[in-house]
C-alpha cells in the first residue's frame, strides 16, 4: 500500500505529454496518407479505412488529455494551471492537423492527382519537407530545445509563405492550370497545417499568454506582420518561388 | 516517436514542488509518524481532562444526548462546526473511552458525524452555481453522499435502537483484543505514549488552581492539538499522495464498481479525510468526465475510509468501548454500502434524490441555501434543543 501511495509522482502531465507526442505521430501518418490520396500515391478508397482510424485515434488522445488534464488540476490544484492550459491548447493545435490533412484527403479523393507539373512537384517537394516536420515539432517540444524551435518558425514561416505565394498566384488567374480549386485548398491546408506546427513550438520559446503569436527573435528572421498564425495573413500577393 | 525524451519533463514544464526527492518524503512520512504520536497522546489528554472533571460534570455535561435524534443532530452540528468528521468521531471515541458517554449514546453522534462531514463537497459544488449545467452535475454528485448518509441513517438508527445489532457486532469483533482484567485494551501504543499524555497532566496540574480547571484545560488542549495535528496530517500526505490520487482518479473516470470503493477508501485513509476525496470528485463531475454513477463508489469508499481515524484514535484510549465505538462507524458505513450498493434499485435511490434536489436548485437558487441551512444547520439544532 506504501508503494501505491507514494508512486507515480508527477506521472499525470507526463503521460499527459506522451499522449501529446503519439498524437503527432499518428498526424503524420494521417498526412502522409492524404497526401498519397492527393498525389496519387495509392488509391484513396483503400487508404480511407486507415486515415480514418488514425485521425479517430487523435480525437480520442485530445478527449483523453483534457480528461487528465481536468484531474491533475483538481488534485494538483492552481500550481499547474499554466502547464495544464499549455497542454489544452497544444492538444488542439495536434486535432487540427489531423482534421486539415483529412481534409486535404477529401480533396484528393474528389480532385484526383494532379497532372504532372510545375505544382505536382512543388507539392510533392512540400509533402516531402513537412512530413518530418510533423514529428519534429514533437521532438521539439519535448526537448524544450530553444534554438531548434526558433530555427523551426523561420523555416515553418518560410514555407508558409511560399504557399500564401502560390494561393496568391492561383486566386488571380492569370495562367491556366489544372484543378484550380483543388490547388488552392491544398496549399492552404498545407499552409494551416504548418501554422498548427508553429503554434505547438511556439510554447517552447513564448510565454503561455504568448503562445500561437512568437516574437520576432533577433537572427531569427521573422517580422512583425508574421506573427500571426494563419498563412494568408502573413503578407501580400506575390509570385510563387522559383522551384 | 520521441517518448523517450519524455520520461522527466523539460524543466520550464515541471512545478517546483511538483515531485518530492526521497529526503524529502522520508522527512514526510518522519513529520507523520510524529504527528500520529501526537495525535493519539491529544485523544488521551482529551480523555484526561473529561475524567478531572469527575464523573458528575462529566455525566451533567453529556446526558442531553441520550436521546439517539439529540445525539444525531449534536454529531452532524459538531462536525459542520470543526468541519471534519475525523475530529468528531476521534473526540467521540475519547468521550466513550473516558466513560462519559456510553456506547449506545455515542451510536447516533458517529451516524451525525456522517451526515455532517458531507457538507464540505456540497460547499465544493457550489462553486459553479453560476453555470447551470455545471452546477445541476456538481450539485448533485455532492449531495449524493448527504443522501446516501440520510437513508443509511433512516434505515440502520431505527435498527440500532430496536436491536442494538451494529454495537453487538462491535462488541463480538473487539471481544478478542479484551483483555483478562476486562474492559481493558491492551494497546501498545498507549505503552508507548503514555508517558506523553502524563507529562502534560502534571504541567497543565501544576499550572491550574482546580481539577475542574485542570480538565477544562486538558480539554481545550486535547481537542486543539487533534484539530490541528489531524489538519498536517491532512496537508502532509495530500502532496504525498498525489500522484496515487491522480492516477487512481483516472481509473475510475470510465467506469463504477467496487475499485471506485477500494480507491475511495485508499485515498481517504492516506490523507485522513474523506472530505478531501470527495471534494476531489466535485470538479472532475462537474465538468462532465466522472458521471454520478462512476463516482458513487468512490464516496461510498471515502466514507468507509475515513473510520480509520477513530480506529487510529482507538489505540489511544485503554477502555474497549473505544474501540467498540470506532468499529460500530466502521460497520454503519460497510452496512450502508452493502445496502445501497450492490442493489442497483437501492442504489438508484440516493442517486435519483441527489438529482432531482440538483434539479431543484437549478431552477430556483434559493433551495440551495434553504438545503444547506436547513440540513446542516436548523434541523440538528432544534433536534438538539428539542430532544436534549
Amino acid at each position: 500500500m506504501f508503494k501505491w501511495l507514494t508512486s507515480g509522482d508527477g506521472e499525470g502531465l507526463r503521460e499527459v505529454e506522451e499522449l501529446f507526442l503519439r498524437m503527432l505521430a499518428d498526424d503524420r501518418h494521417v498526412f502522409d496518407l492524404a497526401m498519397a490520396a492527393r498525389l496519387g500515391g495509392a488509391d484513396p478508397a483503400s487508404l480511407r479505412a486507415e486515415l480514418d482510424r488514425s485521425e479517430e485515434a487523435t480525437d480520442e488522445a485530445e478527449r483523453l488529455i483534457r480528461r487528465r488534464l481536468l484531474v491533475h488540476a483538481s488534485v494538483r490544484g492552481s500550481a499547474d494551471i499554466p502547464a495544464c492550459l499549455m497542454y489544452m491548447s497544444l492538444a488542439k493545435d495536434a486535432e487540427r492537423v489531423a482534421d486539415l490533412s483529412k481534409n486535404m484527403f477529401g480533396v484528393g479523393a474528389i480532385a484526383g492527382p494532379p497532372p504532372p507539373g510545375e505544382i505536382r512537384d512543388e507539392l510533392v517537394e512540400l509533402r516531402d519537407t513537412v512530413s518530418p516536420m510533423i514529428t519534429e515539432a514533437g521532438t521539439i517540444f519535448a526537448a524544450d530545445d530553444t534554438e531548434a524551435a526558433r530555427d523551426f518558425i523561420v523555416r515553418a514561416r518560410e514555407l508558409q509563405r511560399r504557399c500564401q505565394r502560390r494561393i496568391d498566384w492561383l486566386v488571380r488567374e492569370e495562367h491556366e492550370v489544372p484543378q484550380p480549386a483543388a490547388t488552392v485548398l491544398t496549399y492552404r491546408h498545407i499552409g494551416r497545417i504548418l501554422a498548427n506546427l508553429i503554434n505547438i513550438v511556439s510554447a517552447v520559446v513564448m510565454p503561455l499568454d504568448q503562445m500561437d503569436y512568437p516574437k520576432p527573435e533577433k537572427g531569427g528572421g521573422l517580422d512583425e506582420d508574421e506573427r500571426r498564425d494563419t498563412p494568408d495573413e502573413g503578407g501580400g500577393p506575390a509570385e510563387p518561388d522559383a522551384l | 516517436m520521441p517518448s523517450q525524451n519524455s520520461s522527466r519533463l523539460p524543466a520550464r514544464r515541471r512545478r517546483p514542488d511538483g515531485e518530492l526527492t526521497a529526503g524529502e518524503r522520508i522527512a514526510r512520512i518522519v513529520a507523520l509518524l510524529l504527528l500520529l504520536a501526537v495525535f493519539l497522546a491529544a485523544i488521551d489528554v482529551l480523555g484526561e481532562g473529561i475524567a478531572a472533571l469527575g464523573g458528575g460534570a462529566a455525566e451533567g455535561l453529556f446526558t442531553g444526548v441520550a436521546h439517539p435524534l439529540a445525539g444525531l443532530s449534536v454529531g452532524i452540528l459538531g462536525t459542520v462546526l470543526v468541519q471534519s468528521s475525523s475530529v468528531t468521531t476521534a473526540t467521540i471515541v475519547a468521550l466513550v473511552g473516558a466513560h462519559a458517554v456510553s456506547v449506545e449514546d455515542a451510536v447516533p453522534m458517529v451516524m451525525g458525524a456522517n451526515i455532517g462531514t458531507s457538507i464540505t463537497n456540497t460547499l465544493a459544488a457550489l462553486g459553479s452555481i453560476r453555470r447551470s449545467a455545471e452546477f445541476r452535475r456538481a450539485f448533485a454528485g455532492a449531495t449524493m453522499h448527504d443522501f446516501f448518509n440520510a437513508f443509511a441513517v433512516l434505515v440502520l438508527l431505527p435498527l440500532e435502537i430496536a436491536t442494538g445489532l451494529l454495537g453487538r457486532m462491535a462488541v463480538a469483533l473487539s471481544a478478542p483484543l479484551q483483555g483478562a482484567e476486562g474492559g481493558e485494551l491492551h494497546s501498545p501504543v498507549e505503552a508507548a505514549l503514555g508517558w506523553l499524555p502524563d507529562l502534560v497532566r502534571s504541567g497543565v496540574d501544576l499550572v491550574t488552581p482546580s481539577a475542574t480547571v485542570a480538565g477544562i484545560v486538558l480539554i481545550a488542549l486535547g481537542l486543539a492539538t487533534l484539530m490541528v495535528t489531524l489538519v498536517a496530517i491532512t496537508k502532509i500526505m495530500r502532496v504525498v499522495i498525489a500522484g496515487a490520487a491522480e492516477r487512481s482518479l483516472n481509473r475510475v473516470l470510465g467506469r463504477s464498481g467496487a475499485l471506485g470503493i477500494v480507491i475511495g477508501a485508499l485515498l481517504t485513509v492516506a490523507v485522513q479525510s474523506s472530505s478531501i476525496t470527495t471534494s476531489l470528485l466535485i470538479p472532475m463531475i462537474a465538468a462532465g468526465v466522472l458521471t454520478i454513477e462512476n463516482g458513487y463508489p468512490v464516496t461510498l469508499g471515502a466514507n468507509i475510509g475515513t473510520t480509520v481515524t477513530a480506529l487510529i484514535a482507538s489505540l489511544a484510549v485503554p477502555q474497549i468501548e473505544g474501540l467498540q465505538i470506532a468499529l460500530v462507524h466502521l460497520l454503519f458505513n460497510a452496512t450502508g454500502t452493502l445496502l445501497f450498493y450492490p442493489v442497483p434499485a437501492l442504489r438508484r435511490l440516493p442517486l435519483g434524490a441527489a438529482r432531482r434536489l440538483a434539479d431543484l436548485a437549478v431552477e430556483r437558487r434559493a433551495w440551495v441555501a434553504a438545503y444547506i441551512i436547513g440540513v446542516f444547520v436548523v434541523l440538528p439544532l432544534v433536534g438538539t434543543l428539542v430532544f436534549r
